[in-house]
C-alpha cells in the first residue's frame, strides 16, 4: 500500500516548516534529502504521529489516514535523530519496555525482540547495558526498537549521523535487509552517499517545499547534461569556486580534477551526473526559481 | 530538632533529586519522541514516572511501617498505638516524600535546563523542614508567613512530631488533607503540562491548554478553600515554633500584676454544657443555675480572652455584657435579690491557647484553663512569663474551686476523652465536681490497683506503673508535708491522668504531679515520668521511699509549685533558692568535695551574685530591695552545705522559711542563707 500524503502544511509560530507538501511514498526504501530547515523532521515527525499538520492529509491504502493516528501507531517504526534510552538497562530490557508502549501482546514479545535482535546483529549482546553500547551498536539498537513487531513504516530520522565508515556500512547491510517488499521504508540523511546507495526512491526537500521526487534513477539524472569534469590548475580552480557551484575537486599532479555544475553556454566536456550533483543541481535551481 | 525531622529533610531533598533525575535522564527527551510515537495517551510516559515515584514512596514508608510495627508487635502494644504510628508514618514520609517527587518532575518539566536544581532547593527550603530554623522570624516579618508555611510545608510542621510523635494527638485531618491534596494537584498538573507540551494539533493543544488552565484554576481554588477552612490549625496548632510565638505573644498579656478585678457573688448551683471542637475551634453553649449570694445588680466571670461572647442571657432575656481581657462582665436586665436563683446562659466561640487546644483532632481544656465561664475574675500571674513554660500562667490560680456543681455536658468532638464527668453514653458526661471539667482526648482507660488510669495509646502497658509511681510519690510528698508543717496535703488518688504538657518549673526542677482532689494529674512533655522513671529503677517500693534523689526531685518540686497549690507571687528568687536549699537538705550526704565546691559555686552566682541590672530589675517587677549580699554569705553556705552533708538536718530552719513563703513573703537568697546558717551554725559552734 502506498502513502498519499495531500497538501500538507505545518507552521511553527511564523516558520513554515512544511508548505503544501505532495508526496507519495511506496513500499521500499525511500530517501529524504535536503539541507538544515528543509523540513524533513517535521515531515517525519508528522508520519511518526508525534505532530500534527496544520492542514492536509496523509493516507495509507483506503482504510488509514494520520487523523485516526491510533491506527497508524500501531504500524509504525520510528528512529529519531538523537536516540537515546534508559541507560541501566540491558539491550534486550530496553526492548521489552519499547514492546511494552508499542502494545505487543505479551506472548509474542520474546519472540519479536529476539527477532529484533537477531535482525540486528545484537543478540550476543541483549544482556550488555545500553550505557556501555558504542555509538554504532546504539544506531542499531534504534533501529531494532523501529522495526520490533514488523512495523510497515519505517521511519529512520538521520540514522547514520556519528557513524564511523564501517558502522556506516554495517548499518547500510542492516537497512536493506530490512527491507522486505512491503515495507516503507522512510530514510532522511545528510549524506548523499547512503541515500544513493540505499535508496529506491528520492525526495528532495527545501524550505518546506518537495523540489523533486521519484525513482532514484531520475532524481540522479536531473542534472544531466550539466555537470562539467575537467582538470584545471589552483587559480583557475578559484576562478570557478566564484563563479560556479564547484560539486567536487580532487588534487591531481599538478592540479585538479574538478566537477562543477554548467551554466548555459559553458563549454566542457560533460560527466555522468551523479545522485551528489543532481542534489546540489536540484537545490541551486529551486533557489534560483 | 528529632531524628524524623532529619530523616524528613533526607529524604524529601532525595525524592525531589530522584525525580528530577527520573524527568532529566540522559537523553530522555528522545524517550519522549519515542513513547509519543508509539503510545496511544500522551499521558501515559508521565503517569508511569510519577509511578515509579509512588513505588519508591510506597516501599519505603513499608519498610519504616515495618520497622515501626515489628518492636511494637513484639511488645504487644495497644493497637490504637501501632495504628496511629502506621498513619503518622504514612503522613510524615509517605506523603512528603511522593509530593516532592511529584513537584521534582513537574518543576523539571517545567524548566528543562540546569536551572532546575536552583528552582527545586528554591522550593524546597522554605517547605521542608529545614525551614524550621528561619520561619519563625520570617512570620514575625511577613504575618501571612505564618498560614502559607504551616499550609505549604510536607515537612516543617512535623518539628512538632519528633516529640509528639508518641504522645501526641493522633492524626491531624487538616494536614492529611491539605499534603494528600497537594500531591494530586502537583501529579495532575505534571501529567496536563506534559500532555499539552506532547501534543502538536493546534486545536488539540489549544483544548489541552484550556484543560491545564481550568485544572489550575481548580486546584487553586480548591487550595483556597482548604486555605481558609484550615486557616486556625495552621497558624495555631500545626507547629511548635510558630504555636510558641503565639502562645508567647498571648502570655505576655497576662504578665501585668493583676489584683482580683471582681468577687464572686453567686453560688453554682448547675451548669448543662453543649460543647462541639471542630476544626473552626470551640463553640459552646452553656446553661448555668446559679443563686445569688447577696443583691446583685452584674457579675464579672472569667472566661478566656480568644473565646467571643455571642450572647447572654440571663433568665432567658438578652443582657449586656462588657469584654475585657479575661474578664466578661454581664449586668443583669434587672436586679437580683440574695437566694435568688438564676438562669444564666452563655454563648461563645473560638480558640483555645495553642497548649490548650480544642479543635477536631485534639481536645485538652485542662481545670487551670477558664474556656467555662465561672464567677469572679482570676488572679494573675505575678510571674515573668517569658522565664517560664507556656501554660504556667494558668496554674496559678485555683479558680474553679469553691462550689459543688452537678454538670451535664453534651460533647461533639474527638474520641477517647479523659473527663472528670461520668460517660452516660450517646455522647452526653455527667457528673459532680468541685474542680470544674477536664477534657482530653485520645486516651486509653484501665484500672489497677482500684486506680482509673489515662494515658496516650502509646502507654498503655505503663499504666499500672503510672498508678504505683502516683502513690508512692504522695508517701513521698505527705513526708515532706509533715517536715515542712503543711497543712492542704494530696489526697489518695483515684484516678490518674496522664497528659501532654509542659511542666511548670516555679522550683528549679520540673513539678510533673498535680491532684486535685482524688484527681491526679501527670505532666509530661516526652510521654516519659520522673516518678515512675524513679519507681522503676528502684530495687522496690521501700528503695523509691528512702531514695534522696526521689525526695529532691518529686517531692520537693511538688512542695514548691503554685500549680499544686503552694506559695503563690512569691518571686521566682526566692522559691527557687528555697528550692534548691530544700534538695540540697536531701542530696549532700551524697557529695564529695568537689560536687559541694560545684554547688557553693552555683548557686552563689545563680541567688547571690546580683548585678546592677537584675537588682532595678527586681526592684521594679516585685518591689524588694535587694541587699548587697555580705561577703561572707558564701562562706556561710558552705559551712551549711558541709553540715548537711555530715548529716545535720536542716528541716526546723528550712521549714521556718517555708512558712514565710507561703505566708506571702518574698525571702530573698541571702536571708536563708543567713537563717539556716544561725540556726545550724549555732549548732555546730554549740558542738
Amino acid at each position: 500500500m502506498d502513502i498519499e500524503i495531500t497538501g500538507l502544511s505545518k507552521s511553527y509560530k511564523k516558520v513554515r516548516a512544511l508548505d503544501s507538501v505532495e508526496l507519495t511514498l511506496r513500499p521500499g526504501i525511500h530517501g529524504l534529502l535536503g539541507p538544515n530547515g528543509a523540513g524533513k523532521t517535521t515531515l517525519m515527525c508528522i508520519l511518526a504521529t508525534i505532530l500534527y499538520p496544520d492542514v492536509g492529509t496523509i493516507c495509507w491504502g483506503d482504510t488509514l489516514d494520520w487523523s485516526k493516528p491510533n491506527g497508524i501507531k500501531e504500524r509504525i517504526g520510528y528512529l529519531p535523530q538523537q536516540f537515546g534510552m534508559y541507560r541501566n538497562l540491558t539491550v534486550r530490557e530496553a526492548l521489552c519496555d519499547v514492546a511494552l508502549f508499542k502494545n505487543i501482546p505479551r506472548a509474542e514479545e520474546a519472540q519479536a525482540v529476539a527477532r529484533a535482535l537477531e535482525a540486528t546483529h545484537l543478540t550476543e549482546f541483549a544482556v550488555r547495558r545500553v550505557g556501555q553500547l558504542s555509538g554504532g551498536m546504539l544506531r542499531r539498537l534504534g533501529i531494532a526498537q523501529a522495526i520490533l513487531g514488523g512495523p510497515k513504516l519505517l521511519i529512520l530520522d538521520e540514522p547514520s549521523v556519528g557513524l564511523d565508515p564501517m558502522e556506516r556500512i554495517q548499518l547500510r547491510k542492516l537497512l536493506r535487509e530490512a527491507s522486505d517488499g512491503e515495507r516503507i521504508i522512510l530514510l532522511s540523511s545528510h549524506i548523499v552517499g547512503d541515500i544513493e546507495s540505499l535508496c529506491d526512491t528520492v525526495t528532495v526537500m527545501e524550505k518546506g517545499h518537495v523540489l523533486s521526487s521519484g525513482d532514484l534513477a531520475k532524481v540522479r539524472d536531473a542534472a544531466a547534461g550539466h555537470v562539467i569534469e575537467e582538470f584545471m590548475d589552483e587559480r583557475t580552480l578559484r576562478e570557478t569556486e566564484r563563479t560556479h557551484s564547484v560539486i567536487n575537486f580532487m588534487s591531481s599532479g599538478d592540479g585538479f580534477l574538478v566537477r562543477y555544475l554548467a551554466d548555459d553556454g559553458d563549454v566542457g566536456p560533460r560527466a555522468v551526473p551523479t545522485l551528489e550533483d543532481s542534489y546540489t543541481w536540484i537545490i541551486r535551481r529551486g533557489a534560483g526559481q | 530538632m528529632g531524628q524524623t525531622v532529619y530523616g524528613q529533610v533526607v529524604l524529601t531533598l532525595d525524592f525531589l533529586m530522584i525525580s528530577i533525575e527520573l524527568r532529566r535522564e540522559s537523553r530522555r527527551e528522545h524517550l519522549d519522541d519515542l513513547f509519543a510515537a508509539y503510545s496511544p495517551s500522551a499521558a501515559l510516559f508521565p503517569c508511569a514516572q510519577l509511578l515509579t515515584v509512588w513505588l519508591f514512596a510506597t516501599g519505603m514508608t513499608l519498610l519504616l511501617c515495618a520497622g515501626f510495627a515489628a518492636p511494637m508487635l513484639l511488645d504487644d502494644a495497644h493497637i490504637l498505638w501501632l495504628r496511629q504510628v502506621l498513619l503518622q508514618t504514612v503522613l510524615l514520609y509517605f506523603l512528603p516524600c511522593f509530593g516532592f517527587g511529584a513537584v521534582g518532575l513537574l518543576i523539571s518539566h517545567l524548566i528543562p535546563g540546569k536551572n532546575v536544581y536552583l528552582a527545586a532547593v528554591a522550593l524546597w527550603l522554605p517547605t521542608s523542614s529545614v525551614a524550621v530554623y528561619f520561619m519563625g522570624d520570617l512570620a514575625r516579618l511577613f504575618p501571612g508567613w505564618r498560614l502559607f508555611s504551616g499550609f505549604v510545608s510536607m515537612g516543617l510542621a512535623d518539628y512538632r512530631y519528633a516529640w509528639n510523635f508518641v504522645s501526641g494527638p493522633p492524626i491531624e485531618a487538616p494536614r492529611w488533607v491539605v499534603r494528600s491534596t497537594l500531591c494530586l494537584l502537583a501529579a495532575a498538573l505534571y501529567v496536563l503540562c506534559y500532555r499539552k507540551d506532547s501534543l502538536s494539533d493546534r486545536r488539540t493543544v489549544r483544548h489541552a491548554k484550556w484543560g491545564t488552565g481550568a485544572a489550575v484554576l481548580l486546584g487553586t481554588a480548591m487550595l483556597t478553600v482548604l486555605c481558609v477552612r484550615y486557616q486556625v490549625f495552621f497558624t495555631r496548632f500545626s507547629n511548635d515554633a510558630l504555636t510558641y510565638s503565639l502562645t508567647y505573644e498571648k502570655c505576655r498579656e497576662y504578665e501585668i500584676s493583676g489584683e482580683r478585678a471582681s468577687e464572686k457573688n453567686i453560688t453554682i448551683q448547675k451548669m448543662d454544657i453543649s460543647l462541639s471542637c471542630t476544626t473552626q475551634g470551640l463553640s459552646a453553649d452553656v446553661a448555668l443555675t446559679a443563686k445569688a449570694d447577696s443583691l446583685i445588680e452584674q457579675q464579672a466571670f472569667t472566661l478566656f480572652s480568644d473565646l467571643t461572647v455571642d450572647e447572654v442571657l440571663v433568665n432567658g432575656v438578652p443582657a449586656e455584657w462588657e469584654r475585657v481581657h479575661d474578664s466578661l462582665t454581664v449586668r443583669f436586665p434587672a436586679p437580683e435579690a440574695a437566694d435568688e436563683v438564676l438562669c444564666l446562659t452563655f454563648r461563645y466561640h473560638g480558640y483555645g491557647l495553642p497548649v490548650f487546644p480544642a479543635n477536631e483532632t485534639t481536645v485538652q481544656l485542662g481545670r487551670t484553663f477558664p474556656w467555662l465561664p465561672w464567677p469572679g475574675v482570676r488572679e494573675r500571674s505575678r510571674t515573668e512569663i517569658n522565664r517560664y513554660y507556656q501554660n504556667e500562667v494558668f496554674c496559678v490560680a485555683d479558680w474553679q474551686q469553691g462550689d459543688p456543681v452537678v454538670y451535664t455536658l453534651r460533647y461533639n468532638g474527638p474520641g477517647g476523652l479523659c473527663t472528670n464527668l461520668n460517660n452516660v453514653g450517646g455522647g452526653r458526661y455527667e457528673g459532680v465536681s468541685t474542680d470544674g471539667v477536664m477534657l482530653y482526648s485520645g486516651m486509653v482507660h484501665s484500672r489497677h490497683g482500684g486506680i482509673d488510669v489515662y494515658v496516650p495509646p502509646h502507654l498503655y502497658e505503663e499504666s499500672g506503673i503510672f498508678a504505683e509511681a502516683v502513690q508512692s510519690s504522695r508517701t513521698l510528698i505527705l513526708d515532706l508535708c509533715r517536715r515542712m508543717d503543711v497543712l492542704e496535703q494530696p489526697e489518695e488518688p483515684a484516678s490518674v491522668a496522664l497528659l501532654r504538657a509542659q511542666e511548670p518549673n516555679w522550683g528549679g526542677v520540673p513539678n510533673e504531679l498535680f491532684p486535685r482532689g482524688g484527681w491526679w494529674e501527670i505532666h509530661t512533655t516526652d510521654g516519659g515520668s520522673l516518678a515512675a522513671s524513679y519507681l522503676k529503677r528502684a530495687a522496690d517500693e521501700n528503695a523509691f521511699l528512702t531514695s534522696p534523689r526521689a525526695m529532691a526531685d518529686i517531692a520537693v518540686p511538688y512542695l514548691l509549685s503554685p500549680g499544686a497549690g503552694y506559695p503563690k507571687d512569691i518571686p521566682w528568687f526566692s522559691t527557687r533558692a528555697f528550692s534548691q536549699l530544700l534538695r540540697f537538705s536531701f542530696l549532700a550526704p551524697e557529695w564529695d568535695e568537689e560536687s559541694l565546691a560545684y554547688h557553693v559555686k552555683d548557686f552563689q552566682e545563680g541567688y547571690l551574685d546580683w548585678n546592677e541590672e537584675r537588682r532595678r530589675n527586681a526592684e521594679e517587677q516585685y518591689g524588694v530591695a535587694i541587699p548587697a549580699e555580705p561577703e561572707d554569705t558564701a562562706r556561710q553556705l558552705d559551712e551549711i552545705l558541709r553540715q548537711m552533708r555530715a548529716g545535720e538536718s536542716a528541716d526546723l530552719p528550712l521549714r521556718t522559711i517555708y512558712q514565710r513563703l507561703l505566708q506571702g513573703e518574698a525571702v530573698l537568697p541571702g536571708e536563708m542563707i543567713r537563717v539556716l546558717y544561725e540556726e545550724m551554725g549555732g549548732m555546730t559552734d554549740g558542738h
